[in-house]
This record gives C-alpha cells, structure tokens and sequence, in this order.
C-alpha cells in the first residue's frame, strides 16, 4: 500500500437539469506524497475545486481512479476511513460550524464515530492546542475572528488525526493578520504534525510556502513543479490568467532592467537583503 | 456633502443579552467624486458602516445626511437614496436569481416602473459599463458564467440604477489574479470617466493604496484612522497593532530605508518601486 494520493486519469463532468454535461476535469493525473506541501493555482473554473472534491470522496470520478493511502474512493466501503484520513476546510469559515461553543464543534467529527467521552475530551484539548485556541475552548464560535474561524476548522479536522488536509481558498475571506495566522497554523501542521498539505489559492505569495506548485488550467493540469521551476522557469503565468508574487514580479521586472539579481529571491526580506549588499 | 455621518453608534441586537456594540461614535464625511478606501480587520465595523450609508440599517443613535438630508428624521423617500447610493455586497454573485442575464440586470429599473424601452436602455448601458457584450450576453443564464463574468453581471445590476455613488464590499475577494485586475480597471473606470464616487472596502492594502484618494480605518467599531494612503501607510507602526499590513511596496522601501538606503516610502505600485530602486542603484553607482 502506498502512503500517498494517487490521481490516475481522472474526468468529471458537472451535469445541468437538461442532461447537459459541463466538464470540470479532463483526464488528471496527480500524485501527492505523504508529507509533502502542494500548493494549487489556476484562474477561476480550471477545475481546482472540483479536484480537491474528489481527494476526500465528495466527488467520484466519471472515469479514472483516485486512491488514499491505497483507498479507491469509488469504493464505499473506504469512504469513512478516506475522509478520517483526508479533512477539508473550504473558503466560507461562518458555513462551516455545526455547534455553539468552540470545543463540541470541534468534537463533532469524533462523536460521530461514538468514542467514549474522556478520549474525545483529551483530542478535542489536543486539537485546540495544536491552533492555538485553547483559550477559547467554552466560546460561541460565532464571536471569533475570521482567521479563528477558520483555525477551528482546521482543529476540527484535526481532531481526526488526518494524514492530508485539503484546504480550498481558506483564506479569502479574511483580513491580513488572520491570513497570516491560517497559514503558520497550516504550516505548522505540516512541519510538526507532518500532515500532508494540500493549498489551493488565489494569492500566488501563499503559493511560495509549498514545496510544489500545480497550476492548473481548463480543467487539466498544465504544469506542476517546484516554486523555483514554476516562478523563474520558461512559463509565462500572465498568459494563463495568473500573476506573480509581487515580489517575485519586481525581481523579474529589475533582472530585465539590468539588475544582476541571482535566481531564489522570491520573498521580501531576500530582496532587500541583495539590494543592501 | 454627499454623505455626512455623525456620532453614529450602532448597536445590534440591542436590549437583548446578545448586545454587540458594533459602530462607537463615528463621524466622517465623503464628497463627491471622492474614492474612498475602507480598511479594518474583520469585525472592526466596516459592512455595518457601509450599510448605513444607505439606510440599510438604522442608527441605534447619531445621524446620517444624504446630500444634506438627515435620512432618519426629514421627509425623504428611501428608495431615492438607494437608487443614489448602489451597494455591491461581498460575493454578490450568490444573488444572481432570474433565468437571463438581461433579466437579472433589469430588476432593479423595472422597480422604477420605466418604461421598457428604458429599461433595455440601462440594461444595454450597465453591461457595457462592466464590459460584457450585450448582444451575446443577454439570453444566457448568469449560472453558467464563470466567476468573474458573475461578479460583473452582479455590478451591472446595481449600475443599472444609474447610481451616483458606488459602494462595493470587498469587490474582489475570492477572484483569480486576472478577474481581481480586470474588476479593479473597470472600478477605476467607473471613477475616472463616468465620474461615480466610489466607495471600497478591502483587506488588500495594495488594492486601496493605489486607488483610493482618502482611506478610513477601523478598528472594534471605531474610526482609528483617517487620511490619503501616503499619511496612513506611513505611520508604520500602528497600522499593525490594528491588525493590518503595510503595501509590500510601502513594507519594502521601508526595510531599504532602515538599512540607510536613500529612498521615498511612499510608493503604491510595481512600477513605481522599480524606477525607485532603479535610480537608487544608478546613484551608488551600480548600473
């Protein structure tokens, strides 16, 4: 069995009332190692959404195959241990709370699989602190902040001890400071806790935490690679519909002014640092 | 003055043990023809605020004058004011109902009881106004546009209205790079050319620090800060303490600056910073 998501040739097709097939996917394939960090970008409606569906056995192939850990999602009788292992968080933190205080929506996975109660006591502690939210273990989740919200979805997937985390735009909706919060936590949940990080965004400097990147574009994957190969490569993201990180776009603009500016300044403080020395 | 807030408190669920003080004591006033950033983490006040610009929502104390008109206490019709002042909520896509595009687009004229050739008039207006093709665009149904094209059908229906001014609540959250710049170009169009105020609440500081002539802060229901982008991005340091985050432009000549560099701060785009550091290394020597 291989500890990793395989995306084996993968097509889907949403379907209108009429019987009128819009295709989402178009033949994917894809594989994700256990451990790792992939970011995914593409423009709106290349298939993203649709993808990370299919992760967690939301969506079933038309054709093709995905397999968790050696779990076909076509099979029913995977789908509980496929999503314990596989959590999602999606963009919308309000649409994604079940309970009135922070600590039974976080053990709202766990009471569904009809644990005792000190075991979901403890886990549901553990989450909350794996976030950073154990202050606020008896609150109304709906008085937290945005990025708090979206730090308790996080700790309610967590609570299920998941191999992947699929996070779909978790940070849209939110301001800088709770965007920045989202991602140390998901970073540390893929440093620490070693849970394999699936990102999908619009903010291609959010993309620059993975360790690849897979852009995809109309409904197929058009180029997967590491953020040195994706953002200094041949590729010409504008043309997809995409931009660069803005610093990396600067870099780009003052390396075709003239500026000898070496490969591997994708963040601020790299920058700065080559224009001080 | 087209809007002019004073001392308004807002206050929901008020008299009910779930009271939450959302607005404190906010005075400001826009002008017309003015572009308005509206900044502040999320729950500091900024779509309750907006809403009122309008009278969406009624003041728990203070006043609202529309063009002078206290909206809450003269006699005034509030379907005028909502027809002055469009408002584009966040995600207005999620509102889109009718079957046709040139339907959707069309509720709100046909509320004005116009008559129908008026009516397609503003429709055929609106949809050019947001670059979407009228002729090849008005039979087809608004769910099976793709995000960006939503988003802008969703403006159309409020521009059919012929506001004066535009508020729009964080106008570009959840778009790709491509649809985010080219909502932000027809924004700036809608201001430059047909001369609407517009009014924009953001979490992207690049977004406002570019556009907007005048930003407002907020900060727990309060107005923090007040002033054009170079006097707010400026201040460095208690823009974080609101939870906000510099422009990476203004952030990186900063950092440069602190490292001795002689370089203006403020600087709002790619373009800019370049041609800053460009010179900059002209005058070491270095190019």
């Amino acid at each position: 069995m291989k500890l990793q998501i395989t995306i084996q040739d993968v097509s889907y097709s949403y379907r209108r009332e009429a019987g009128e097939k819009i295709p989402a996917l178009k033949g994917v394939n894809l594989t994700v190692e256990q451990g790792e960090y992939l970011a995914i970008i593409g423009p709106n409606g290349s298939g993203k959404s649709t993808l990370a569906r299919h992760i967690n056995a939301l969506l079933i192939p038309d054709s093709g195959n995905v397999w968790v850990n050696g779990l076909n999602t076509k099979e029913e009788d995977a789908l509980w241990e496929i999503r314990r292992l596989v959590g999602m968080v999606f963009q919308n933190p309000d649409n994604q709370i079940v309970a009135t205080t922070v600590e039974e929506d976080v053990a709202f996975g766990l009471e569904n699989l009809g644990l005792p109660a000190k075991i979901i006591r403890q886990r549901v502690k553990e989450a909350l602190e794996l976030v950073g939210l154990h202050p606020y273990t008896r609150h109304a989740p709906h008085f937290l902040s945005g990025g708090q919200k979206q730090r308790l979805a996080i700790a309610g997937t967590m609570v299920m001890k998941p191999r992947y985390l699929v996070l779909d735009e978790p940070t849209a909706m939110l301001d800088p400071q709770g965007r920045e919060e989202v991602l140390q936590t998901i970073r540390r949940m893929n440093q620490e806790e070693k849970v394999t990080i699936i990102y999908i965004t619009h903010f291609m400097e959010e993309a620059l935490q993975a360790d690849r990147i897979c852009i995809m574009q109309d409904g197929a994957i058009y180029a997967v690679g590491r953020v040195e190969e994706i953002f200094e490569g041949e590729l010409d993201l504008t043309k997809l519909g995409l931009t660069y990180p803005p610093v990396v776009e600067l870099t780009r603009e003052l390396r075709s002014a003239g500026l000898p500016i070496p490969p591997g300044i994708f963040r601020l403080e790299e920058l700065v640092e080559f224009l001080c020395s | 003055m087209l809007i002019e807030i004073q001392n308004l408190k807002h206050i929901y669920m008020c008299g009910t043990p779930f009271e939450t003080v959302a607005l404190h004591d906010i005075s400001l006033t826009i002008a017309k023809g003015e572009f308005i950033g509206i900044i502040g983490h999320t729950g500091s006040g900024k779509s309750t605020l907006v809403q009122h610009f309008n009278g969406l929502l009624k003041p728990t104390a203070g006043s609202v004058r529309i063009e002078g008109k206290d909206i809450w206490k003269d006699k005034i019709e509030m379907r005028q004011v909502r027809q002055k002042i469009g408002l584009l909520f966040q995600f207005p896509e999620q509102q889109l109902f009718a079957e046709t595009v040139a339907e959707d687009v069309a509720f709100g004229p046909k509320n004005l009881d116009l008559p129908a050739p008026q009516i397609q008039e503003r429709v055929r207006e609106a949809l050019e106004y947001v670059e979407l093709d009228y002729n090849a665009i008005k039979e087809r149904s608004p769910f099976n546009l793709s995000g960006g094209e939503k988003r802008r059908v969703a403006l159309a229906g409020v521009l059919a209205m012929r506001p004066q001014a535009l508020i729009l609540d964080e106008p570009t959250a959840g778009l790709d790079p491509a649809g985010r710049k080219h909502l932000l170009k027809l924004i700036q169009r809608l201001h430059l050319e047909a001369g609407k105020t517009i009014i924009m609440v953001t979490h992207n500081m690049e977004e406002v620090a570019r556009l907007a002539s005048r930003l407002f802060i907020l900060h727990q229901g309060k107005l923090a800060m007040e002033g054009n982008p170079a006097e707010i991005f400026s201040s460095g340091q208690p823009l974080e303490k609101l939870g906000l985050s510099l422009p990476v432009t203004v952030a990186l000549m900063q950092k440069l600056k602190e490292k001795g560099k002689k370089v203006k701060t403020n600087v709002f785009s790619l373009e800019e910073a370049k041609q800053e550091i460009l010179a900059l290394w002209k005058k070491e020597g270095k190019l």
